[in-house]
């Protein structure tokens, strides 16, 4: 990391800090933005129309029935969870491991993070059939049952996630409430109220400094648990497929490889939109992330093997259709398409120095984040379609889901990447003053030039 | 009208008469309205003012108003704890069963049970090329250990004292996970609107009746709470015609099926009673005696004659 | 006023099938039927009445007397109980006539049958002490208050008779004696070679024991040796059941008796602290360990809120860089 860290007088840091801020400042979309921005909208909007509908007609409207009652939304939760557990993986772990080239890259995998576990939320809330009963969890809720666990802990992980993100942006929002010029009143207004008055006096950086070593500390074991807990409500039953004592880790891992094809994915994409943002987001950082991801990859392909290769070696007489329809039948295309492309193939593109360039990279992460969310809908869905069943009609026996369930599953990731959108487009998405100190640049300037920018 | 409530003063008549017409639709037949109708009682001439189906409150001669059983509806709470003292256990003979569904057909018009919510189902098992087909009644287990109560965010679904496992669909959250977590699949979910008989409409739930049934909840096989907590049979239990079923207290040993009535343990002491999958730990309270020296030589079903293949 | 009221209270297909057989009703002036099914097929122009067989029962129970009345009839070749009939059923002793009050006998009652097809008159006792000459009673049902339907009617004769119970009970053999008697003449005298069932109450129906299928020997009298191991009632009593079943001559007798027993029911509700309790009975290590857990990173979430409100009363501290 030797080449972050130069000697630097304080003319020269200075004059490094006024052109981070240059670059770094959020700034008006272009048509592209725009477009890109209306078009999530419409998807999200359309995902609340289908919503009011199973509203009043009920989860009819979906391809779920009794056979096969949880579909889409449940394995649409799940890959939302995975994804979300990245903001502990980028942001706390590397933080607590003093690793050096973290620092443009926490902000964007922590609002990957929030926008995921929101969704999550809201999604699981669009599974139920009596959402108007839901303050029943608190009325009458049972500590018994593995779904208060989870939803005890998707709010404890997403309180620490707001946490994690809002306290090193605060200088951010500082800096926006005073350089950006021009803006509407309403957010001017919006950047001052957030910003709660940040001065830039060592004091408030030394509380922001304490409260991201707590939150890297505590976030760790929250951010397993939920993706743990959430394997649990499918391994605390005795189905076939689920009935699984690797599950947690089983989840967990496919959730860091999936969180870190997000990240490497919005890398990508800032840097191809953002031109100067390649000072920050450089190559070598996609190297690196790339070789984080072949590890994450090897790790859930260990877990992998674990969870389909010794129950088939077994293939007692429940496991053994469900295995079968998976290696070679019904769904047998998705499985080996989800485990060729979702896993080996990035794991051996990504050994070679050139498939680690950005665009290559790139490419890697978005298979594995599209055989990430099909790879859930395997581990949901299969398990319930294959039990013995009898005198129940045909279709019930497979589930297809239906165009408004497409449309609302689709609108929660609209949801998901408008956040990030909005944020991108609001918030500095790289965090000026923590990319200073990675370089080298003392405290003190730094504090101090973020504090010229006040009085400007 | 006059003479049936004599001795009764005037609230709990009107007590009686509201909650006849609320929730008598609950009870057996529901024909109240036609009887009424057909009768050839002449108008008393007394008025009597009646809260309609729709919460309006008319008034109405007596006469009109046709007798029928005051309503045993047990509300939630005392639903929740169950009949002291008592329980149930079923015995199913499947030497006895040539799926006549029967029981079936009564479960589905006591519970008023509508689409393609089937509590009791009938299968086929045939647990490989070289063993012997038969019939196996599946009615919930209502499991000692019930692991659908296990995972319940919100206690919808309970254990009660008695051994009876009941939905209360008006606290389900619909989240449906205690149909993952069943290991039997006797499980409903209500995907939409259910449909009733018109003179259902109204009625009072009770976790008891399971009725009405409402959209997003999950529901099952109750033991019929109701018919127990009057010392009778459940419906699917009297309306088999070859005595497949058994229902009884464990506490008193004894199991009936109607016509017979027989000690618990030496009915499974003599026909090797059994659970099904004891191995899961679960503990059901339904047991099944094996297909042995039976009464009817297998025959596969007609099609459609089952509930749900007639509706494919 | 019917109109109305059925309007308001049912709608849909009820409404229709309910309209039109208002119709025909209105036309007939009078009918009878039990339910849609039998509007539907009265519709289908089999307006003819159906044919009733009306049964009558009598039960003594203990020596309370009641009378049962159910009709039936056959449709598609199937005997079908007629519930909830509309037409009261009356019921006569000796004799169909009015009232007499001096000896009970003529019109005692007005039957309904209820949902399950059966209409009772249970004896008061007071009308007991009114016909206690009388050892013997002729019941006549009659639906003669329909017009269609008045002659339906049965009569049944029964025999005064009685079961006396008693228990013989010994550590290794217990012992149940049943002692069927009738009134002949001026008293009542053991009746033999009649089968009488014995029982032990329970839940549904009660638990035959005993030989099965044995008569009352030349006293009147029928033994039965009780199964040691039968768990009892909950106070310390077994209740004892012996019954004639539906005799010509005596119809229902019936006598109960409650004997001290020791074995008692394994009564074990299911209550305690686990995994499959209510919310409020979770195992305490669970509850004692989720609690720890929330509280820690609770806490520290509340104590992160707390720095940032520190964030900003710092802001509000003036502070002037170059000073340090």
């Amino acid at each position: 990391m030797e080449k972050y860290k130069k000697e630097l007088n304080d003319a020269d840091a200075i004059e490094l800090l006024h052109q981070y801020n240059e670059d770094l400042l959020p700034r008006k979309f272009g048509i592209i933005g725009k477009t890109w921005t209306l078009f999530l909208f419409i998807g999200f909007l359309t995902g609340i129309y289908c919503y009011t509908n199973q509203l009043k007609q009920g989860l009819v409207i979906t391809g779920m029935r009794d056979f096969v009652f949880w579909g889409i939304y449940i394995s649409n939760f799940v890959f939302f969870v995975a994804i979300s557990l990245v903001g502990s993986l980028i942001t706390a772990i590397l933080y607590l491991l003093r690793i050096s080239w973290r620092a443009p890259i926490t902000r964007l995998s922590e609002v990957i993070a929030v926008a995921a576990i929101t969704f999550a939320g809201l999604i699981i809330i669009v599974d139920m059939g009596r959402p108007d009963r839901m303050v029943n969890m608190i009325l009458h809720g049972r500590i018994q049952s593995p779904i208060i666990w989870d939803v005890m802990v998707v709010a404890t992980y997403m309180m620490l996630s707001i946490l994690l993100l809002y306290f090193p942006l605060l200088p951010g929002i500082a800096f926006c409430r005073d350089r950006l010029n021009g803006i509407p009143k309403w957010q001017k207004r919006m950047y001052s109220f957030l910003s709660l008055g940040w001065k830039n006096s060592p004091e408030q950086y030394k509380i922001v400094k304490k409260a991201i070593t707590i939150l890297s500390i505590t976030i760790i074991p929250v951010a397993l648990c939920i993706h743990t807990v959430t394997s649990w409500l499918f391994a605390s039953t005795y189905r076939p497929g689920w009935d699984s004592t690797n599950f947690g880790a089983y989840f967990v891992s496919g959730a860091f490889l999936v969180g870190s094809g997000g990240v490497i994915a919005g890398m990508y994409l800032l840097r191809r939109f953002y031109p100067a943002y390649d000072k920050y987001l450089t190559d070598d950082h996609f190297d690196r992330m790339a070789k984080l991801m072949v590890l994450l990859a090897m790790v859930y392909a260990y877990f992998s093997i674990n969870e389909y290769l010794i129950p088939a070696y077994k293939m007692k007489g429940e496991d053994s259709e469900h295995l079968n329809e998976l290696f070679t039948g019904y769904y047998a295309p998705m499985f080996w398409s989800v485990q060729i492309f979702g896993m080996i193939v990035p794991m051996i593109v990504l050994l070679f120095k050139n498939g680690r360039k950005p665009l290559p990279t790139f490419i890697m992460a978005v298979l594995v984040i599209i055989c990430a969310w099909f790879k859930r809908y395997l581990i949901v869905i299969p398990t319930m379609s294959f039990l013995p069943v009898q005198e129940i009609p045909e279709a019930w026996k497979h589930y297809s889901p239906t165009l408004q369930e497409w449309l609302i599953t689709g609108g929660s990731l609209a949801g998901a990447l408008l956040i990030i959108t909005l944020f991108v487009r609001f918030f500095p998405i790289i965090s000026v003053w923590e990319i200073a100190e990675e370089r080298g640049i003392s405290e003190g300037v730094i504090y101090k030039h973020m504090h010229e920018g006040n009085e400007k | 009208m006059k003479e049936d409530n004599s001795q009764d003063n005037k609230t709990t008549r009107k007590d009686f008469l509201r909650k006849s017409l609320l929730s008598g639709g609950v009870l057996a037949s529901g024909v109240i309205g036609i009887n009424k109708l057909i009768a050839d009682e002449k108008d008393s001439g007394e008025k009597v003012k009646v809260l309609t189906a729709d919460g309006k409150l008319v008034e109405v001669d007596s006469g009109n108003i046709s007798k029928c059983q005051a309503s045993t509806t047990t509300p939630s709470s005392e639903a929740r704890i169950g009949i002291p003292g008592k329980k149930y256990v079923m015995v199913i003979d499947l030497s006895r069963c040539k799926h006549a569904l029967k029981c079936q057909d009564a479960c589905q018009r006591y519970h008023h049970l509508s689409g393609m919510n089937v509590w009791l189902k009938v299968f086929k098992m045939q647990d490989s090329e070289n063993t012997a087909p038969y019939w196996l009644p599946k009615p919930c287990m209502h499991c000692d250990k019930p692991p659908c109560v296990k995972v319940c965010p919100v206690s919808a679904t309970y254990k009660r004292e008695d051994g009876i496992v009941l939905v209360d669909n008006e606290r389900c959250i619909g989240c449906r996970f205690c149909m993952a977590a069943c290991p039997y699949s006797t499980r409903s979910f209500n995907w939409q609107e259910p449909e009733f008989l018109s003179e259902s409409k109204g009625a009072v739930y009770s976790p008891e009746t399971g009725f009405p049934q409402k959209k997003g909840t999950v529901e099952k096989c109750d033991f019929c709470p109701d018919m127990l907590r009057e010392g009778k049979l459940p419906h699917c239990v009297t309306a088999c015609p070859n005595g497949v079923f058994y229902m009884g207290d464990l506490n008193e040993d004894t199991v009936s099926n109607g016509s017979e009535t027989v000690r618990f343990s030496q009915l499974m002491n003599d026909k090797g009673g059994y659970r099904l999958n004891e191995i899961l730990g679960t503990e059901p309270s339904v047991y099944y005696l094996p297909p042995v020296s039976r009464l009817f030589p297998f025959k596969d079903a007609e099609p459609g004659k089952g509930k749900m293949d007639a509706s494919e | 006023m019917k109109n109305n009221l059925l309007i308001r209270t049912l709608t849909g297909n009820t409404i229709l099938i309910s309209l039109l057989v208002g119709a025909l009703i209105l036309s007939r002036k009078e009918a009878i039927a039990q339910g849609a099914k039998d509007s539907a097929s009265l519709l289908a122009g089999q307006a003819d009445k159906l044919s009733f067989t009306m049964y009558l029962s009598s039960i003594v129970s203990n020596g309370n007397r009641s009378v049962k009345v159910q009709v039936r009839r056959k449709e598609n070749k199937k005997t079908i109980s007629v519930v909830n009939l509309k037409s009261p059923i009356n019921l006569y002793l000796n004799e169909v006539k009015e009232n007499n009050p001096t000896d009970g006998t003529g019109w005692i009652s007005k039957l309904h049958l209820n949902h399950e097809g059966e209409g009772t008159f249970e004896f008061p006792s007071k009308f007991n002490k009114l016909t206690s000459g009388l050892h013997e009673y002729t019941f006549i049902a009659k639906m003669d208050s329909d017009l269609i339907y008045k002659d339906v009617e049965d009569e049944i004769t029964i025999s005064d008779a009685k079961i006396d119970i008693e228990y013989t009970g010994e550590d290794s053999i217990k012992t149940v004696t049943a002692t069927l008697s009738a009134w002949k003449d001026l008293a009542y005298v053991p009746v033999p070679e009649i089968e009488v069932k014995l029982g032990i109450k329970r839940t549904f129906n009660f638990l035959p024991f005993g030989d099965p299928g044995l008569s009352t020997d030349e006293n009147g009298e029928i033994f039965g040796e009780l199964p040691l191991d039968i768990p009892g009632n909950a106070n310390g009593t077994l209740t004892i059941v012996a019954r004639l079943e539906d005799d010509e001559t005596y119809g229902t007798v019936e006598a109960t008796a409650d004997i001290p027993w020791t074995v008692l029911p394994k009564i074990n509700p299911l209550r305690g602290r686990t995994l499959w309790s209510s919310g409020d009975n979770a195992p305490l290590l669970l509850v004692i360990s989720s609690v720890t857990i929330i509280v820690i990173i609770w806490g520290t979430i509340i104590y992160l809120i707390y720095l940032l409100f520190r964030i900003k009363r710092l802001s509000k501290a003036s502070y002037t860089y170059g000073q340090k």
